[in-house]
């Protein structure tokens, strides 16, 4: 009994280990990624990998922030009319995309649609030994193939939130003004009267850059390392999603406390 | 890809992005950098605007 006791102890031990291992080699790789002086020829790979990871994912972006804006103005409504306070739901459906929809949806839906493709793209290069290729010609695959992807997630996450939120706001009008018949300058009065921009848009989008920051990091890291073949890629790529979405929220709450939770 | 399509679709989005956050400052958040403490806005709505006087009692 004592030897099984022991024995699950020395297991955890062993698991906790591995996986601080693992965070210790995603951060060098992070590290020996990043810090590097860009050229020139940098800078068309950045374009490429904007266009990949940012432009790509807009459509996505623009469908869901319509339908959840236009969704959060159809609920609004019904709630508020009940305590005859309707002309509120313009600084509801702001405050509630700005602060927390926004860059959480578009973060989950930039991890399920850019992170993924990340993953996958950096373990087919790495079971197809694209990425060996290079090192044998002297090409450090973490500048060529890794920092372009990094800094790509990290500049579009943010422009992509920005973009959810207005469209949001904006679908949140069309139901709310245009079918329901709240008065327009309210909808409009109420949201600039309770919308603050360093409060409220500032913070939504450091919470942006922070899980822009998770999901490129976990992705390009999940691709780098994963093991080099179908199965692999495939396990890479869904992890990618599971830790990626996991961390996403869990961030939220955390940061979410730190900006909010003295402001009650 | 044509490269002219690319730089010209990632400016795009740039300017997309910029813009959608230039409009959060100024037509969301009315400009405001700081939340008004201690203001109440007050808001009414009137059938008939004829009989509002300057300074009503």
């Amino acid at each position: 009994m004592l030897s099984f006791v022991v024995s699950c102890i020395a297991n955890l031990g062993a698991v906790f280990l591995h996986k601080l291992v693992q965070m210790g080699q995603a951060l060098l790789m992070l590290l020996q990624a990043i810090m590097v002086q860009p050229k020139a020829s940098s800078l068309a790979r950045l374009i490429q990998q904007l266009y990949v990871v940012g432009v790509q994912s807009l459509i996505i972006i623009l469908v869901s922030a319509l339908f959840i804006g236009m969704v959060l103005g159809l609920q609004g409504f019904t709630l508020l009319s009940a305590y005859g306070s309707e002309q509120a739901v313009g600084q509801m459906v702001a405050l509630t995309l700005v602060r927390e929809l926004a860059p959480v949806v578009a973060a989950l839906l930039f991890a399920g649609r850019a992170g993924s493709a990340l993953t996958a793209e950096i373990g087919l290069m790495k079971a197809t030994e694209q990425l060996a290729s290079l090192e044998m010609f002297g090409i450090d695959p973490l500048h060529r193939i890794v920092a372009p992807r990094f800094w790509a997630g990290i500049i579009s996450l943010p422009l992509l939130v920005a973009i959810f939120s207005l469209v949001g706001i904006y679908g949140g009008h069309l139901v709310a003004v245009e079918w329901l018949g709240v008065y327009s300058g309210s909808y409009w009065g109420n949201m600039q009267q309770a919308v603050d921009f360093n409060e409220d848009v500032l913070n939504g989008m450091l919470k942006a850059l922070v899980f822009a920051f998770l999901i490129s990091w976990i992705a390009l890291y999940q691709g780098y390392s994963c093991l080099p073949t179908s199965q692999g890629i495939s396990a890479a790529t869904t992890r990618t999603v599971v830790y990626s979405s996991l961390a996403i929220l869990g961030f939220d709450f955390i940061l979410t406390a730190l900006m909010f939770g003295g402001a009650v | 890809m044509n490269k002219r399509w690319l730089e010209l679709s990632v400016g795009a989005m740039m300017v997309a992005g910029i813009a959608a956050l230039v409009a959060l400052a100024l037509q969301v958040s009315g400009g405001s950098m700081s939340r008004n403490v201690g203001h109440y806005p007050v808001s009414a709505l009137f059938e008939n605007a004829r009989v509002l006087a300057q300074k009503p009692r």
